[in-house]
């Protein structure tokens, strides 16, 4: 019995592939447009499989799938964000440029994503992750203009990259367990002997790449503007939650204290939780704002790792407050990115109601993540907190809170950003009207924030529950909103400050632009040293070309007999008769 | 002698057989050609069914003709033999329905079907050989049944390769008989043993065996194409697509490559082996050509000649495996002779689509083919990502068990080999993929054949798709009873004498 739901779990998550066909054979926004119906199967397995795993014993290296509470909150997230995302694409794509090719990529990553959350040992992990990194570049390039080109490039790079640094991981890690199953690899993982520590270091690299890491980001602030909107809903809302699950899935987290993990994950995690802010700011296009906002939100989660992995007696709570945070986000940004495209199609009509609707939609998944009062954001707001106040997390209180508080008013000055280059926007385009479906993708994912609060009770605490509603939790959750909102005002009514003078400056990909740099004067340098080696190698070739013709030369010019027998030598039998002979003779003689 | 006494020369004549008979045909006894091929090719499988069975279940085929006094005839079908037949046999089935579609119209057809049958049941003799003596004797039919398909389209540069090829290929097979001879005079006539048949004689014969062993591999590895022994390979591309696939897939290339397993496992046996500390060398050796003809990979311009490296770099993954030595490893290097040769023949069926169809034969001219060929690329994007060994594809799980088996054999530097390896196969195919889905087409194909309602001919589209769900299904269903990684399983239980060593992971 129990073998029959999990190969049918298996199918539900390999379902959406049947959309990539329907692409391939030509549909593609039929296939897009029944976007829920491919993900239905995922949803249903949450309640008809439940909590449970068990082995198909013919599949890959004898897989293992399943759910647990963890899981079946990334699936139903992942799930909701990707059906939306491709109702949104179907109606709001046009035909040429290959809608077809994007439907293949798109469902193929879909699927990708869905079986990388059910999969209970590395290899179908890693299946599934291959699937959805790879097919993500088809949504990436999918534009085929030079800035998607590029993208797709420092995305492929980076992919490849951690896909490999992935595969020595879990070879390192199953050469310690001797099985595939991800819950004992967490156990042999869990000392600092042998290869432990290279395969930890590995393995949370390949999916710091995937979760935005600082400073393997880089890929993510060009591969979302040139994405297609739905797309980079996706991309940031699905897919890069793929690589917290990941840490989740192969890291020892809460069986053992990591500390350089722990030490190197919070340093990471705030430098970018402040970093991304800083850069995002002077960003140009709202899709780029966001991805620098998606850096910053996931470095709150490296951070929960990073303390999880220093304090693992943290872990459950790190864990919980990691679950609350991947729904609350995955639902705000993926609304939020929807609403770069949605929003000015929405307001175009003209039509006050229908501005004051889209401005609603856009604002309230952009209060959300700064954290607004009854929203998901204030809950994951309080579950950071609650983390940081634990009592075995010896950090200094004074300095979680300020950290908190300054995260908070961070976000916001961000959001405050992205809120007011969205709105100069409005009107610039040549846009035309929302489609019904799009706009109740879209109303979906925007109201996100509010409904997932009645749907996370069921994994939560009722205790943080009740903690956001207390009227001091409003207030505190209000006031850097109040805060922001009067500094925004402030700053856009002035003009040349250092924020004005900014903007523009620092590249998309920050840290990429030093890189190649440094990359092309490395490659310049070995270029010019091969070519030092190779004029000597053709020298000295040429040296010794001259000699031997030399002694050619001079045995052509001896008399008939003796230039006989040279010729007979030096014909390529008898030389190689020869070498061989004294070759093999000195092998005998030596052995 | 019973009927199973003359079943493992049934297979090899199931060919061999309908290829004799096809010289005898005219030019334009195409249905009669047509049919023979097939017979043939379906007589075989049914054949090697049955035997498939029986070895799984323990029986042993075995066919012994006296030939002179120490020197049988022997074809042996135990586990290791059935898994190359088998690749064999499946690929010519596919290959042959492909070379009817691609050489439809071009001459000589008769010619080039006979030879191709013969080097197939020269393949098959290969698989099958109980003992040195008979392994070379089909090595060298299979030298010999190979030149007229390299020369095939008789142009210059065609005869060149062949001259070339026959140069490299007949000093190898020519070195390889001197070695076997000089086997023979040192311990005396044996068969081809599980676990090792030289096992017995190593005590005084040391030095001889190991010098023995380096110019045999050196020999072998002139059809397997180590480096530096592989400059052939790249220049026989120019064979017709079919011959090339079939070359790299199963025949040529892969002869080299299974004689040195057979070598390791079945003559010295790899116990003895590591005794003599051959091993490490094999895999250094096996580490250099990877990583040399994947780098030499990456600045090809026509696509058939950067398979050809990328083959050259692939096999060696086999020689890799069987050089670290421990079970897993093995495992690995001899489930890749299949997965190889799976992933390989699709590749090269793509290639010669695009070249038969669009006249398309460099990399810089694949621009957008993909909305042109949308199933070719598709299978070829497939072929390439199970070569990256992307899971979960074939190639991934070759490349997870050498990578695992290099940590059980305590070689962890063969990781970074593979790692680099990937890394460079990614650099040179991926732009490949790149250039067909993601940019457009800057001016008309230099040929657009005539498909009508398909992007080509039906049979050269089937069997590159065909192998392309078997590249999907060999990875995804990897531990099912059928599948190759199984088979390999059970041929190492069986290779590897000691129960109590383990074969770990397994």
């Amino acid at each position: 019995m129990e073998s029959i739901a999990v190969v049918g779990l298996v199918v539900a998550l390999a379902f959406p592939l049947l959309g990539a066909l329907l692409s391939a054979l030509g549909r593609p926004r039929l296939a897009l447009m029944v976007g829920p119906l491919w993900a239905a199967p995922a949803l249903a397995s949450l309640g008809v499989v439940g909590e449970q795993s068990g082995r198909v014993p013919t599949m890959l290296m004898e897989a293992r799938f399943g759910l647990d509470v963890t899981s079946m909150a990334f699936l139903a997230v992942c799930a909701v964000v990707w059906a939306m995302a491709s109702v949104y694409a179907a109606a709001t794509m046009r035909d040429e440029g290959g809608l077809r090719r994007f439907g293949v990529f798109f469902f193929g990553a879909m699927a990708g994503n869905f079986v990388l959350i059910g999969a209970m040992d590395m290899i179908s992990f890693m299946s599934g992750f291959a699937l959805m990194s790879y097919a993500a570049y088809g949504l990436v390039a999918h534009a085929m203009s030079v800035s998607a080109w590029r993208a797709g490039r420092v995305y492929l790079a980076l992919t490849v990259a951690a896909e490999l640094a992935l595969w020595a991981g879990a070879v390192l890690a199953w050469s310690m367990a001797d099985t595939w199953e991800l819950a004992e690899i967490r156990h042999a993982l869990a000392t600092s002997e042998g290869v432990a520590p290279l395969a930890i270091a590995l393995i949370f690299g390949a999916f710091g790449v995937k979760a935005g890491l600082v400073p393997l980001h880089i890929w993510l602030p060009l591969a979302h503007p040139a994405a297609p909107t739905a797309a980079s809903a996706v991309l940031s809302a699905a897919m890069i939650k793929a690589g917290v699950l990941g840490w989740l899935r192969f890291l020892p987290l809460g069986e053992i204290e990591l500390p350089t993990l722990g030490a190197s994950a919070v340093m990471l995690g705030a430098l970018g939780t402040f970093g991304a802010v800083v850069v995002g700011l002077l960003q140009r296009k709202p899709k780029t704002i966001l991805a620098y906002s998606s850096v910053s939100q996931m470095g709150y989660v490296a951070l929960l790792i990073g303390i999880a992995a220093r304090w693992p007696s943290t872990y459950p709570t790190a864990l919980l407050a990691i679950v609350v945070f991947v729904v609350h986000h995955g639902l705000a940004k993926g609304a939020l990115f929807l609403s770069v495209d949605a929003a000015p199609r929405l307001a175009f009509s003209g039509s006050t109601r229908r501005t004051f609707i889209s401005s609603v939609m856009v604002l309230l998944p952009a209060v959300a993540l700064c954290g607004a009062p009854l929203t998901s954001g204030a809950l994951a707001k309080y579950a950071l907190k609650s983390v940081s106040h634990l009592e075995h997390v010896r950090l200094p209180t004074a300095l979680l809170d300020v950290w908190l508080v300054a995260g908070a008013l961070a976000t916001g000055v961000l959001m405050a950003r992205f809120l007011i280059v969205v709105w100069r926007a409005r009107a610039a385009r040549d846009t035309e009207t929302l489609p019904g479906a799009g706009l109740v993708a879209w109303a979906i994912l925007a109201t996100g924030s509010l409904w997932a609060l009645a749907i996370l009770p069921l994994a939560i605490p009722s205790k943080w529950f009740g903690s956001i509603q207390t009227l001091t939790a409003v207030w505190s959750a209000l006031w850097p909103l109040v805060v922001v909102a009067a500094v925004a005002w402030i700053v856009t009514g002035t003009s040349g400050t250092v924020l004005h003078r900014g903007v523009g400056r620092v590249a998309p990909g920050d840290l990429l632009g030093p890189a190649v740099v440094l990359s092309l004067v490395l490659l310049r340098g070995s270029n010019r040293f091969s070519a030092f080696l190779e004029r000597h190698w053709t020298r000295g070739l040429a040296r010794l070309n001259d000699r031997a013709e030399r002694i050619a030369l001079r045995i052509k010019a001896a008399p008939g007999a003796r230039y006989q027998l040279w010729a007979r030598w030096l014909s390529g039998e008898w030389l190689a008769l020869a070498l061989a002979l004294i070759f093999a003779a000195a092998i005998w003689l030596n052995v | 002698m019973s009927v199973l006494f003359w079943l493992p020369l049934a297979v090899v004549l199931s060919s061999m057989v309908p290829g004799l008979a096809i010289f005898l045909l005219r030019e334009d006894q195409v249905v009669a050609r047509t049919a023979l091929n097939l017979l043939g090719a379906l007589t075989k499988l049914a054949l090697i069914a049955a035997m498939v069975f029986g070895v799984y279940r323990g029986q042993i085929y075995e066919t012994r003709f006296p030939l002179m006094p120490g020197f049988d005839l022997v074809l042996h079908a135990s586990a290791l033999p059935m898994l190359f037949v088998v690749l064999s046999a499946v690929l010519w089935l596919i290959t042959t329905i492909y070379a009817i579609g691609y050489l439809e119209r071009s001459p000589g057809r008769s010619r080039f079907f006979g030879f191709f049958s013969v080097c197939v049941s020269a393949t098959t003799g290969i698989a099958l050989s109980g003992n040195l003596f008979t392994f070379v004797l089909f090595y060298e039919l299979l030298t010999l049944a190979t030149y007229p398909l390299v020369v095939h389209r008789g142009t210059r540069e065609a005869l060149r390769a062949g001259k070339i090829y026959l140069a490299y290929t007949l000093t190898g097979g020519t070195a390889l008989m001197v070695a076997v001879v000089w086997m023979h005079t040192v311990v005396g006539p044996f068969d081809f043993t599980e676990g090792g048949a030289l096992a017995a004689h190593y005590e005084d014969h040391h030095q001889a065996l190991i010098i023995l062993f380096w110019v045999m591999v050196a020999s072998l590895g002139v059809k397997a194409a180590l480096v530096p022994l592989h400059g052939w390979l790249p220049v026989a591309m120019v064979a017709p697509a079919p011959v090339s696939a079939l070359l790299h897939a199963v025949a040529v290339v892969k002869a080299g490559a299974y004689g040195i397993v057979r070598l390791v496992y079945d003559v010295y046996g790899i116990t003895f082996v590591r005794e003599l500390g051959l091993g490490t060398g094999l895999a250094i050796w096996a580490s250099i050509t990877i990583l040399y003809a994947s780098l030499r990979a990456l600045s090809q311009d026509k696509l058939k000649r950067m398979l050809a490296y990328s083959t050259v770099s692939q096999v060696a993954y086999i020689i890799l495996g069987v050089g670290l030595g421990g079970p897993l490893a093995s495992v690995g290097g001899i489930v890749h002779l299949v997965h190889q040769g799976v992933m390989k023949i699709t590749l090269f069926f793509c290639a010669g689509n695009l070249a038969e169809t669009l006249g398309v034969h460099r990399i810089s001219q694949t621009r957008g083919v993909a909305r042109r060929m949308p199933w070719t690329m598709a299978a070829f994007t497939i072929g390439a990502l199970g070569m990256i060994g992307v899971p979960p594809l074939a190639g991934f799980i070759s490349k997870w068990t050498l990578g695992t088996g290099a940590m059980a054999s305590g070689s962890p530097w063969a990781l970074a080999v593979l790692a680099a390896s990937s890394a460079l196969n990614a650099a040179y195919f991926l732009p490949v993929v790149f250039r067909a889905y993601f940019q457009e087409p800057l001016r008309p194909w230099p040929r657009e054949g005539d498909a009508g309602r398909l992007e080509t001919h039906l049979s050269l589209l089937v069997p590159p798709v065909i192998t392309a769900l078997l590249v999907i299904a060999m990875g995804l269903w990897a531990s099912s009873t059928a599948s190759p990684l199984s088979w390999v399983e059970l041929i190492v239980t069986r290779i590897y004498p000691d129960p109590e060593s383990g074969i770990g992971g397994l």
